[in-house]
């Protein structure tokens, strides 16, 4: 047997021994890629099931505590606010502190990009209540900014939505904050 | 010695210039990011209060707001379809099987174009993010006309990425062209532009796209990190190309800390190297070796410092150099295998876990967890890809979920005792009441009330004044009428005439002020009914109110408990599936990291066979010389 001979024969032994070694890796790596799907599969079917719940859960909680004779919401929202940069607000319900509110700069993005946040869930008898709020801040030239504004708001037997709304006024190169009632 | 070394040298400068084009092939991949929403306006409360949780990528809380909105107020006609927002919210929570679902039905059902194109890029997207690149294809052509222009810009980036992906580059550099882009979206069509001609179009129009941008001064962080990946993926071609010179020029664009600066550090050093400025290429990969030895750049300069010194025919630092390395590559495999086991014995577990439930927001490690945890430094690259982000997101969410449901199982007990309380507020004081007794009352006081109308009636036909008269001319005629009748009294003795006299002014000016009144008066006593009416309205509705209260509360009572115990239910069958899951999800991205270590081990084993073969080359060759004399 001439050593090239040995080398072939060591050359082609090596070469099955190569493709036992892939077949094996081959298997083994569908076989993981198809548990990972199957694990995928799973946990997306965990997260339906429990956002369903949460939402089921959700809904009873408002009912329970919030139900919609007494619901009352109170909303932030903003525009590009040039004129004035949101720190934190202060909410009010017939002179008593029910909301406090500070914001973080993804909360303040947000609400740039025209999120809207939902700043308070309460209730309230119906008649007639004050609501006032106040917003801190930095104004022009980065100076401390703060200002109040104050609705005075008919409670029916429904729900009621308060939207608190800060925009530039382009016009006055202030900004301004409005209380507007939703149906 | 030389043609031994030189051999060697060639073999490790081929294997990294196989390195660098896999580096420069992967980079499109990483280009053209999300763009941002235009400012949408809010046209009802709810759906931009899901916006807001949105836009701070709260997935799970935007859906669960949405879902709500679905049952209780579904949301008003919006820009954005519902079922849209629904679609892509599903998919950034990676509920893919879901979205899918919801898109296409929502593509096909819909008669709005723009709505089906967008459901349709949705859909594609999906699909290209889970590799499924014949399925992504075919969904972009279902897109009829335009999308808004963010989606309009990551539309391109799939599609281009497809076809680079099929190997057609050019169909790709001719997408990129005709793309009308501005600002930064412009900046990322170039890059991906020139890349796509470099490989596979006009060398030399991709060539003078990526200097073009490489040579860009604009200060903002995102288009110095683009610059600084357009100048490594500009040098590495170069090299590749034999054109040192300009890779040099590329690389020293570079900052030199910087997410590339690594990579950017070795192939400058190979620049210098190619140009056989053996003494540059050393001083760049030396400072380079000052790395964190976790970065396979810093490891491959430990080889290749004294690769150079060799040629510098600095044998004895040379040899030194690879002892170094030879020492180095062991003591990391060493570490590797400490990492490794730490990974098996789950020491690394408190690494990615969440730090708070509040975590919807993508995980990365903290400068602090770095610190504590020096071995995810080894991970930094594996951490960038979307397949581990994804694993340990999917871990996140099966955290942060148990949280939510271990919460609600906290609340039903409360809910119970609230039902209770109001249960027995309800028997004590709403099921006492007796609602008949009270509209018998009622009834009584609308008896008075139309006898006090039909009075105000009479006094109006009259014009009787007085019958009108407010309280204080009242009393003030009541006791007009007890001094007439004292006076009377007194007459019958006295003289009272001059007391009669007054008497008569001052009734007179009395009836003068009441008659003068008389409009006012009927006008206050008409009113006066009509608040009367509002109040007994008012009684009569809250009596209805009662009594349909006192036939739904205590429906509404059993509701509330049925639900309750149906939501116990659901929450402890949901609960038990969490921790098979979420240890086999931990165990995924354990074996994704343990195959990290893996492989850098190998590519460690690699370079401590390199640096042996050219150690023992080097001793051979200078025995060698020393044996001829020379």
């Amino acid at each position: 047997m001439t050593i090239e001979h040995v080398t072939r024969h060591m050359r082609s032994f090596a070469a099955h021994v190569l493709a036992a070694a892939l077949l094996v890796l081959v298997a083994t790596g569908a076989h993981a890629e198809q548990s990972a799907a199957s694990l995928d599969r799973e946990i997306q079917d965990l997260k339906k099931e429990v956002l369903e719940l949460n939402r089921d859960m959700f809904i009873l909680e408002e009912e329970l505590l919030f139900p919609s004779n007494t619901q009352v919401s109170v909303f932030v929202s903003m525009d590009v606010g040039e004129f004035f940069s949101l720190d934190a607000v202060q909410l009010l319900i017939d002179n008593k502190a029910v909301a406090n509110h500070l914001y973080t700069e993804r909360e303040i993005g947000a609400l740039r990009r025209g999120g809207v946040q939902r700043l308070y869930l309460g209730n309230l008898s119906t008649g007639k209540h004050e609501l006032t709020a106040f917003f801190t801040g930095l104004g022009k030239e980065q100076r401390p900014y703060k200002r109040g504004t104050t609705l005075v708001l008919e409670k029916g037997l429904g729900p009621k939505y308060v939207e608190l709304r800060i925009t530039d006024s382009e016009a006055k190169l202030q900004p301004e904050f409005a209380v507007r009632e939703w149906e | 010695m030389r043609s031994t070394a030189n051999n060697n040298a060639f073999v490790a400068s081929g294997r990294r210039m196989g390195l660098l084009a896999l580096c420069l092939a992967l980079l499109p991949a990483l280009a053209l990011g999300f763009g941002r929403q235009p400012i949408e306006e809010v046209r009802d409360l709810h759906y931009g209060s899901i916006l807001f949780q949105l836009y701070q990528d709260k997935y799970f809380s935007a859906l669960t707001e949405l879902l709500a909105a679905e049952q209780t107020k579904p949301i008003r006609s919006h820009g954005r379809d519902p079922e849209l927002l629904k679609g892509s919210l599903l998919a950034s929570y990676r509920m893919d099987l879901e979205a899918a679902r919801v898109l296409e039905d929502l593509a096909h059902r819909t008669k709005d174009l723009a709505i089906s194109d967008q459901a349709w890029f949705h859909l594609a997207r999906l699909h290209f993010r889970r590799g499924h690149f014949d399925e992504a294809q075919s969904l972009l052509f279902n897109i009829q006309g335009s999308l808004p222009p963010d989606l309009e810009a990551e539309r391109l980036n799939i599609h281009t990425n497809l076809l680079m992906h099929g190997g057609r580059y050019r169909d790709a550099a001719a997408l990129l062209q005709s793309a009308q882009l501005q600002g930064q979206w412009l900046a990322y069509r170039n890059y991906n532009w020139g890349i796509a001609e470099l490989i596979g179009g006009d060398q030399y129009r991709g060539v003078s796209l990526l200097q073009t941008l490489g040579q860009g001064t604009d200060d903002s962080e995102e288009s110095k990190a683009l610059r600084d990946k357009t100048n490594l993926a500009l040098g590495f071609y170069h090299l590749r190309n034999q054109d040192p010179r300009s890779a040099a020029d590329a690389l020293m664009r570079m900052r030199v800390r910087g997410p590339f600066s690594t990579k950017g550090l070795l192939g400058l050093g190979w620049a210098h190297y190619k140009q056989q400025d053996y003494a540059r290429a050393a001083q760049v990969w030396q400072e380079l070796t000052k790395g964190a030895v976790a970065d396979l750049a810093v490891l491959e300069a430990n080889l290749a410092v004294p690769h150079a010194m060799a040629q510098l025919k600095a044998y004895r630092s040379a040899i030194d150099g690879y002892n170094r390395a030879i020492v180095l590559f062991a003591e990391e495999q060493d570490a590797l295998d400490s990492v490794r086991d730490e990974l098996m014995r789950g020491t690394l577990d408190v690494v990615i876990e969440p730090k708070s439930t509040d975590a919807e927001i993508l995980w990365e490690p903290s400068n602090e967890t770095l610190r504590t945890y020096p071995h995810l430094d080894y991970f930094r690259d594996l951490l960038a890809t979307n397949a581990l982000q994804s694993a340990i997101r999917n871990y996140h969410d099966l955290y942060v979920l148990r949280s939510h449901i271990e919460h609600w199982e906290r609340q039903v007990p409360a809910f119970d005792h609230m039902l209770e309380a109001r249960r027995k507020a309800y028997e004590s004081k709403v099921g006492s009441v007796d609602e008949d007794a009270l509209a018998k009352q009622i009834n009584a006081f609308n008896a008075k009330r139309t006898e006090l109308a039909r009075r105000v009636e009479r006094a109006e036909q009259l014009q009787d004044a007085a019958a009108v008269a407010n309280e204080k001319q009242r009393a003030l005629l009541d006791r007009l009428s007890k001094v007439e009748s004292r006076l009377r009294n007194v007459g019958n003795t006295q003289d009272v005439s001059e007391l009669s006299r007054k008497f008569e002014l001052y009734r007179g000016l009395a009836v003068w002020d009441v008659d003068t009144t008389y409009a006012a008066n009927l006008w206050q006593t008409r009113k006066a009914l009509q608040t009367l009416d509002q109040a007994l309205a008012s009684a009569e509705a809250k009596i209805i109110s009662l009594r349909d209260a006192k036939i739904t509360a205590p429906r509404g009572f059993s509701g509330f408990e049925a639900r309750t115990d149906s939501l116990n239910k659901r929450l402890a069958a949901v609960q038990k599936r969490f921790a098979g899951l979420m240890q086999r999800q931990k165990a995924y991205v354990t074996e994704m990291l343990i195959k990290e270590v893996e492989r850098r081990q190998k590519a460690l084993h690699s370079y401590e066979l390199q640096a042996k073969f050219a150690l023992a080359s080097l001793h051979d060759e200078l025995s060698h010389l020393g044996a001829s004399g020379r």
